[in-house]
């Protein structure tokens, strides 16, 4: 089968020396910066960019995701240990795995979030190497219309998905869109926006955003109070968990890696739904939903599995149709771009080396992360005990080198020193970033479609609506935006990311 | 932003700052935008011109900071807290320094005359606040940081009007000289900091840092031009 040739290239190119080195050292930083609290995989992904800047484009690609799924688990294992979620889709591991390690079972806990994460990393691979190839020709039948609705419903989903009040969400969408239009005019080359700074002729570049809103921002906000870290001082105990553990985990396992990997391809950060639904499943279908929240072995495994799951589905939109859906994949997008990958369905039929190397590589990543997370869980304990005052000059370092080897500019550390007083103002004003940061990839990408499209319908705005995927993409983002704007369903969600 | 019908029908007062200033901050960054994409031509919706976005979105960021702001009077929410002024300070006038540092920077003109005497005047302050029994001004209790503010402006403008210096230019000092200062410099803001460890932190970090990206990683970063030539 197609499928199996596919990916029979894909190990080919991963299971090279250097790539596997390359995946595993991407797993292992990954890790250990995604382990420090209230640093999430986003802030992770723009604080290690620059070391992928050395590497060719599938190497670099490949430690990329290595980095992301380092991130993410060393987010569940903060979750765990120390009750910090580096992000929203941690969050619900904080409720019970948290619970286990404080009754000693933080082995246990970490033990099935990283086999859950396994399995659920296996099957997802597999899920992406097989809608893959079909939906990388369904794209080629999406013209510029079609991606312009495509991203529009995107927005709308990142909206009504986005944690807090929707109307910030969209200030913050709106901004990014604002920011994406600085630079210079595609058609005319005429300046907008830029107070006559030459090295804003290009646009405000991504790294310098992301790192100045993720990093320095996240900083300033961890330095406000001072920090209470409740890091667990119970034994971690034995890590793989017993007959009993696992008979009661595969079953949320399998329904967490299903619901998670269905909500990653939705567009709009549908992945950060997975651990929440699953949760509720688990604890809706549980005999005794009682013991929820008080360490049940179910509320670690499925979320977690729904977040892996959900994790990597959501390089299913990025790699076939060239649109991230969410804050994370913006980043990759970023990052492809610095190495000269324009992501989209050109990238599988040019450089299907690139492609479905990366593809293999998620798989090995995840047996690495299974293989050298386990070990080594007694030294990310050890730096969890890093006291903050030493912790955040290392991250302003790692954030300085970065940003100044983008573009060896030095003018490029100052601008992300004013994003980064720019993005706490948003923390205090309540804006939380994320979606401003995927609006202001996608603004890009917009701009040039909806251009697009309309020099071909010779300026007609119907052709959005005349066009069948096109309307029917816009119909989508429509109902959800007006059924997320109804009081009885806002009043559910707010439950649903409170809980 | 949460509904609630008893408090909704007690008028319009001010009830989250948080909101209000969130809102007004949008309607002066929409604001902004439209006034400086004023010039940029729209086109019409046939034929987009380049200010069509930039206005447009502009347009709805207001729209939007007007609704947030609005809703802060009839909806509760979060209220303003205070802000890290020290994080501000130290965090991002580290990343400055290193910016300033690794390629070396020259100012000219008045601007130099300002940076040199708000140099001197600090440097005197923190020298003279060693001496006095006033300790350390860094350590920012009220009575001490009023002390210290005054005989800053002092020195300052007396350093101002007396020292004509016309160009500032610091040398490439490299990472080996910008990492540290960084480190050191910006982990001031804790507040639990310890200078010593700071410091040996500092040169230690630095170390790392450039056996990692200059030696492992071969990023094209001055090490050290002053002394090593690269």
């Amino acid at each position: 089968m197609d499928m199996f040739s596919n990916l029979a290239l894909g190990f080919g190119v991963a299971l090279t020396l250097k790539n596997i080195a390359l995946c595993f050292a991407g797993c292992l930083v990954g890790t250990l910066i995604g382990v420090l609290p209230g640093v999430g995989p986003i802030a992770t992904i723009s604080i290690l960019l620059p070391i992928t800047f050395g590497l060719d484009p599938t190497g670099a690609l490949i430690m990329l995701a290595g980095i992301y799924y380092g991130a993410q688990y060393g987010g569940s294992t903060t979750a765990i240990l120390v009750n910090i979620p580096g992000e929203a889709t941690s969050v619900v591991t904080t409720l019970d795995g948290h619970q286990m390690a404080k009754q000693g079972r933080a082995g246990v806990a970490l033990g099935t979030a990283a086999i859950g994460s396994f399995f659920a990393g296996c099957v997802a691979t597999v899920f992406i190497a097989a809608l893959g190839a079909p939906l990388t020709k369904m794209a080629l039948l999406f013209g510029p219309a079609e991606y312009f609705s495509l991203m529009v419903m995107g927005l709308c989903f990142a909206v009504v998905l986005a944690r807090g009040s929707i109307l910030k969400a969209f200030c913050m969408i709106m901004l990014g869109l604002l920011f994406s239009t600085v630079g210079t005019d595609l058609e005319t080359g005429q300046e907008r926006l830029t107070f006559g700074i030459a090295s804003l002729s290009d646009g405000i570049d991504f790294s310098v955003l992301a790192m100045g809103v993720f990093g320095f921002a996240e900083v300033l906000r961890n330095l406000e109070s001072p920090e209470a870290r409740d890091v667990v001082k119970n034994k971690i105990g034995r890590l793989l968990p017993g007959w009993d553990d696992i008979k009661q985990s595969a079953a949320p396992v399998l329904r967490g890696t299903f619901i998670g990997g269905i909500l990653g391809i939705l567009p709009g950060n549908g992945a950060v739904l997975g651990p929440f639904a699953s949760y509720t499943v688990e604890k809706k279908i549980a005999k005794d939903p009682s013991r929820f929240g008080k360490g049940a072995i179910e509320g670690v495994a499925g979320p977690e599995s729904a977040n892996n799951a959900g994790a990597q589905t959501a390089f299913i939109p990025l790699l076939t149709l060239g649109i991230p859906p969410n804050a994370v994949m913006a980043l990759m997008v970023g990052a492809m771009t610095i190495h000269g990958i324009i992501p989209g369905p050109q990238v599988m039929t040019r450089n299907p080396e690139l492609f479905w190397g990366m593809v293999a590589s998620m798989w090995i990543g995840n047996l690495m992360l299974l293989i050298i997370n386990l070990p080594l869980v007694g030294m990310w304990v050890k730096l969890l005990q890093v006291p903050y005052r030493l912790m955040f000059p290392a991250i302003l370092i790692f954030c300085c080198i970065g940003i100044y080897s983008v573009n060896n500019q030095p003018l490029d550390v100052a601008f992300t020193a004013l994003f980064g007083l720019f993005g706490y103002l948003l923390i205090k004003l309540g804006f939380e970033p994320a979606p401003m940061l995927l609006g202001f990839v996608l603004g890009k990408l917009m701009e040039e479609k909806l251009r697009q499209a309309l020099i071909i319908s010779r300026g007609s705005f119907m052709t959005f609506v005349e066009r069948p995927i096109s309307a029917g993409l816009l119909v989508v983002a429509v109902v959800v935006l007006a059924i997320a704007l109804l009081p009885s369903i806002s009043k559910k969600r707010d439950e649903v990311f409170t809980e | 932003m949460s509904l609630n019908q008893i408090e909704q029908a007690q008028g319009l007062r001010v009830r989250s700052t948080q909101d209000l200033a969130g809102g007004l901050f949008m309607i002066l960054l929409a604001v902004g935008a439209f006034v400086f994409s004023w010039d940029l031509p729209a086109g019409t919706l046939r034929q987009l011109g380049p200010g069509m976005l930039p206005k447009a979105f502009a347009v709805i960021c207001g729209a939007l900071g007007l609704m947030l702001a609005l809703a802060s009077l009839r909806y509760h929410g979060e209220q303003l807290s205070g802000w890290s002024w020290k994080g501000i300070f130290f965090a991002l006038g580290g990343a400055l320094l290193f910016g300033l540092t690794i390629r070396g920077f020259e100012v000219n003109g008045f601007l130099a005359r300002v940076i040199a005497a708000g140099l001197m005047g600090a440097a005197a302050t923190i020298i003279l606040s060693y001496l006095s029994p006033l300790n350390n001004p860094l350590s920012l209790k009220l009575g001490h940081r009023n002390a210290a503010t005054s005989i800053f402006a002092l020195l300052f403008l007396i350093a101002l009007i007396l020292y004509p210096v016309t160009t500032i230019s610091v040398p490439a000092l490299g990472l080996l000289v910008s990492g540290p200062l960084l480190i050191f410099f910006s982990g001031l803001a804790a507040d639990d900091r310890k200078p010593k460890e700071l410091l040996i932190f500092a040169v230690a970090m630095s170390l790392g840092c450039i056996l990692l990206f200059k030696y492992a990683l071969s990023l094209p970063i001055p090490l050290a031009p002053w002394l090593l030539g690269i």
